[in-house]
């Protein structure tokens, strides 16, 4: 949506700005055709939100997962959701030691960098709710004791179109802990001949350069929530709310945690584009990934399956 | 159809809204065509039936003037001015295109809506006209929501908001703004139509049909206590003519004024009417009004109140009257006239047998002449009524020997006709007797009902003196009212009958707020406005003196309202950017493509920078990564913002 050439007037560094390039093209190299949704995941993984990826199986979800953890450096653990999985399979449990006469904890495999929670709707919702806790406390606590989880923290839950069987769906409470959620899509013409003639993603993810490391993350993490935010873009987005709240096109509004994740998601997309401070057309962009999930257009809206709220909220809030 | 149909639902409400009202009051086929072409609209809203297209307009424009030349053969008037108006507006409906035809529609429905106050100026009528304004405001809103976030009921939130911050203008206007007398605030003539009241004759029946009107004639408020019921008599036309069936005034020396003097007793009473028009030019008053050198108002030689115009709105005005006052002399030419009677050779012969008869046993002595024409009155069987029998050719003597029954017109003429045959001079005056006293403000509401007409003799010596023998029929009529005088108690008008005592304390609350609402809005006039400024201490104030003062106070309540919307409005200060902004985006719609409002800045530019020269995109880019960093980055500083407002100033777009 925004255009390269234009760029603001304030530019980051020259050495940020390489690096985000490098990632991007190193990303790009492996999962083609979708500079977007790369562009989208990193926004959310700067924005210190988790990531919702909703699509079939086999387009790339795990891949997109995958590379992501070896770009920035992260460690990653894949957590396979299935019905009958317990929520002490993923946050750790304590087991006896005869030897020392003391219980001790074995954490889960949560207690990483990166966690690819692959088909999160197939697990019942006790487990659901487990993770999601976890996501949203960036603590642990089992048996009375409360353990911190690892700083950078990104989950990305990948979730099948609701309507397939044997789906536990993610009420709406939870679906709002996810920053973003985004579609992946079949591949283009061209990328999918690319995919097709390639070689095999699993071992370039193998090869692949480290770009990241945490210490930048975490950095590039502080640095795009200190990006300056003036009144008039406060005021875009307290029209989007307050639109989202009264007009008669949703079931319900966004929520305070909503309008907070849309500023974050915002300001993250305006860091990794390279921009010193935040303008609607950000705003605009993030829109769709940041309100679809939280929002259920109502009524008439509602039954045209192709009106989703974002462009409901974009074809209506003007921009003050 | 260019607007979506639920908002021509809404203005097809609105000027429903605004014409039915008119219906009753506008001939029937104005009305009738007003209705087919509102169905037609609906019609088309329901996409039952296309827009009329150019013949089927004309046609229906050749049909409106046909119905009003057949309904009113001009479109001069008031009514025939509403009713084209009222056609005009449906026709406009009907070939609305864009939002230039809702806003022609909308203000000709303002005008309509303000038209009502020509018909009647109640505090109704005020009040539903302040609603269909906020209604009306509400539609010109809807039309401009363009994105349709706004439901009906912040709608008339906003529009009763926006009519509320015009009611200070309102005020400022109504009250300060020159009451200049003349031609330019008349109505036109048809508005003027008959109304309830006196009427400048009098014959069997006129009087006795106004009982049945509760209808308000004048209200009067006292400077000290009410006087009582039976000194109430509210003088008004005064007759001397008679031609064996009617009353009339005698018009030859209209211009000539009263010959008054100043008795030796009498007590003087000051009391304010507020008469509602009634299409003449008489005033009522107690006898006799002494302090009318500025007032305009004229006495005749009969001592009848008159007024230069007719009353054609309620007019308000203060008298003084001396009970003291009285005639000195009666000239040979009113003598003869208040002795004259019809035919005496032929007509009434008993009547006229029978005062001579009294003149002869009683002497030269009128008043005693008086006594027994009263007393016969009160002794012989005679019925106050209000539906007496029809009287025949000879009515003094149907009435006063075979009937015997009737109401106060039948017994004033026939004592003034028993007092000019017995060679007493005598006259009938009309006008209205007591008056209703409300407990809520303590004043006196004259309604139609308490019209009156009694009788006037002339006693050499003393002058013309009141004498009603309606007293000696029945006391209780001028003691107390109509209500307890009137055997038939079930023609009388409910109001007349008392009754619940809620009802009764809720309708004198209502009439005090409606005097008030007369006094203070109605008839606030010239006199009023200089006595208002004379108590808020501006005793000297001319025309200039006001206009000087309302534009003063118009920039005042301007400027206090502009303030209060200035700091309730966000962002406030950043809007000499956003216009420049605005500016900026103006020249850059010449290339044809013309920002949206849910646009932001880089993506309308990309929109439309192929239409530019490179050059322009170049600048064009630069002015709105500049308007960027200032409205949305650190930069903002207010030398730069002028130098953004500068350049977008001297930019111009070059086409390609």
């Amino acid at each position: 949506m925004l255009q390269s050439d234009m760029d603001s007037p304030v530019k980051q560094s020259t050495w940020l700005a390489g690096l985000l390039d490098e990632a991007l093209s190193t990303i790009g190299k492996i999962i083609l055709g979708k500079e977007e949704q790369i562009r989208l995941a990193l926004t959310c993984l700067v924005a210190r939100g988790h990531l919702l990826i909703e699509d079939l199986p086999g387009v790339g979800k795990t891949t997109l997962a995958h590379v992501i953890a070896q770009v920035m450096g992260l460690d990653f653990q894949r957590i396979q959701f299935t019905s009958d999985l317990l929520p002490a399979d993923v946050l750790g449990l304590s087991v006896f030691d005869r030897e020392n006469n003391i219980f001790e904890f074995h954490p889960g495999p949560i207690f990483s960098n990166l966690i690819l929670a692959d088909e999160v709707n197939r697990a019942t919702p006790k487990t659901q709710s487990a993770l999601l806790e976890a996501m949203e406390e960036h603590q642990v606590t089992t048996e009375g004791t409360t353990r911190s989880l690892p700083d950078p923290f990104f989950v990305i839950a990948t979730q099948n179109p609701v309507h397939q069987i044997g789906t536990f769906p993610l009420p709406e409470s939870q679906l709002d802990r996810f920053l973003l959620r985004i579609h992946m899509g079949y591949p283009g013409k061209q990328a999918e001949r690319d995919l097709l003639s390639g070689a095999d993603r699993r071992s370039m993810i193998d090869q692949m350069k480290v770009v990241f490391d945490q210490k930048k993350l975490k950095l590039f993490q502080s640095q795009a929530q200190q990006l300056h935010v003036s009144d008039a873009l406060l005021d875009y987005i307290q029209a989007i709310l307050q639109f989202s709240r009264s007009s008669n096109n949703f079931e319900f509004g966004l929520s305070p945690r909503g309008g907070l994740a849309l500023l974050s998601a915002a300001k993250a997309w305006a860091f990794i584009t390279g921009h010193g401070f935040v303008v609607p057309e950000h705003v605009k962009t993030v829109l769709p990934s940041v309100v679809n999930h939280r929002l259920l257009a109502s009524g008439r809206a509602g039954n045209a399956s192709d009106i989703v709220a974002a462009d409901i909220i974009l074809q209506n809030v003007p921009i003050p | 159809m260019p607007a979506d149909s639920h908002k021509l639902w809404a203005l097809l409400a609105g000027i429903m809204l605004v014409t039915v009202p008119f219906f009753p009051r506008i001939p029937l086929p104005v009305t009738a065509l007003s209705l087919i072409m509102a169905l037609w609209l609906a019609a088309m809203l329901l996409n039952k039936i296309r827009q009329p297209d150019k013949w089927q307009r004309a046609g229906l424009l050749l049909l409106a003037i046909l119905v009003m030349s057949v309904s009113f053969g001009t479109l001069l008037g008031r009514d025939a001015g509403t009713g084209f108006l009222i056609l005009l507006a449906f026709l406009k409906m009907l070939e609305i295109n864009g939002k230039r035809d809702v806003y022609i529609v909308v203000y000709v429905e303002y005008f309509l809506i303000a038209s009502n106050f020509f018909h009647t100026q109640s505090p109704w009528v005020a009040l539903y006209v302040f609603a269909t304004v906020i209604y009306l405001t509400s539609i010109l809103i809807l039309f401009n929501d363009k994105i349709s976030t706004l439901d009906t009921r912040r709608r008339l939130m906003i529009a009763s908001r926006m009519i509320l911050q015009a009611t200070p203008f309102m005020l400022v206007l109504f009250i300060l703004f020159p009451r200049i007398p003349g031609p330019l605030w008349g109505l036109p003539k048809d508005a003027q139509a008959a109304v309830t009241g006196l009427s400048n004759s009098m014959s069997p029946g006129s009087v006795s049909s106004l009982i049945e009107s509760e209808e308000i004639a004048f209200r009067v408020r006292f400077a000290g206590q009410i006087p009582p019921h039976s000194d109430l008599y509210w003088r008004g036309p005064v007759f001397s003519r008679y031609d064996g069936q009617t009353w009339e005034a005698d018009n030859a020396f209209g211009k000539a004024t009263a010959n008054l003097i100043k008795g030796e007793k009498g007590k003087t009473i000051q009391y304010t009417v507020t008469l509602e028009p009634h299409q003449r030019n008489w005033l009522f008053a107690l006898n006799y009004p002494v302090n009318l050198q500025d007032s305009g108002y004229r006495l005749t030689r009969e001592v009848q109140l008159l007024s230069r115009k007719k009353i054609n709105s309620v007019t308000r005005y203060s008298l003084t009257s001396d009970s003291g006052i009285r005639n000195h002399s009666l000239s040979g030419y009113e003598r003869t006239k208040n002795l004259w009677l019809p035919d005496t050779d032929s007509l009434n012969q008993k009547t006229i047998a029978l005062a001579r008869q009294w003149r002869q046993l009683v002497g030269e002595d009128d008043r005693r002449v008086i006594d027994r024409a009263l007393r016969y009155f009160n002794e012989q069987p005679f019925v106050y009524t209000l539906n007496p029998p029809l009287l025949g050719n000879d009515a003094m003597d149907d009435f006063l020997f075979e009937t015997r029954r009737g109401f106060c017109e039948h017994y004033s003429s026939a004592f003034v006709y028993l007092a000019r045959a017995a060679g007493i001079p005598a006259r009938i005056v009309t006008g209205y007797q007591g008056g209703e006293k409300n407990p809520v403000d303590e004043y006196l509401i004259i309604r139609q009902s308490s019209a009156h007409a009694w009788a006037e003799i002339w006693i050499d010596g003393t002058g013309w003196q009141r004498v009603d023998p309606t007293a000696a029929v029945s006391p209780d009529r001028i003691e107390s009212g109509i209500q307890d005088a009137v055997a038939e108690r079930d023609l009388l008008p409910t109001i007349l009958l008392g009754g619940n005592s809620i009802l009764l304390g809720l309708r004198y609350r209502w009439d005090s707020f409606n005097y008030r609402w007369d006094e203070w809005v109605i008839g606030f006039n010239r006199e009023r406005q200089f006595e208002l400024f004379k108590k808020l201490g501006f005793a000297n104030i001319d025309w200039q003196g006001m206009v000087i003062g309302m534009v003063v106070l118009l920039a005042l309540v301007g400027t206090l309202i502009g303030l209060w919307i200035f700091w309730q409005g966000a962002g406030a200060r950043q809007d000499r950017l956003k216009q420049a902004y605005d500016r900026l985006c103006q020249k850059l719609a010449k290339t044809g493509i013309s920002k949206n409002n849910t646009e932001g800045p880089t993506e309308y530019f990309s929109r439309m920078r192929h239409k530019l020269t490179p050059a322009s995109a170049s600048k064009a880019r630069g002015l709105i990564q500049y308007y960027l960093a200032l409205r949305y980055g650190m930069a903002s500083s207010p030398d730069r913002q002028r130098q953004f407002i500068k350049s977008v100033r001297r930019f111009t777009p070059h086409l390609k």
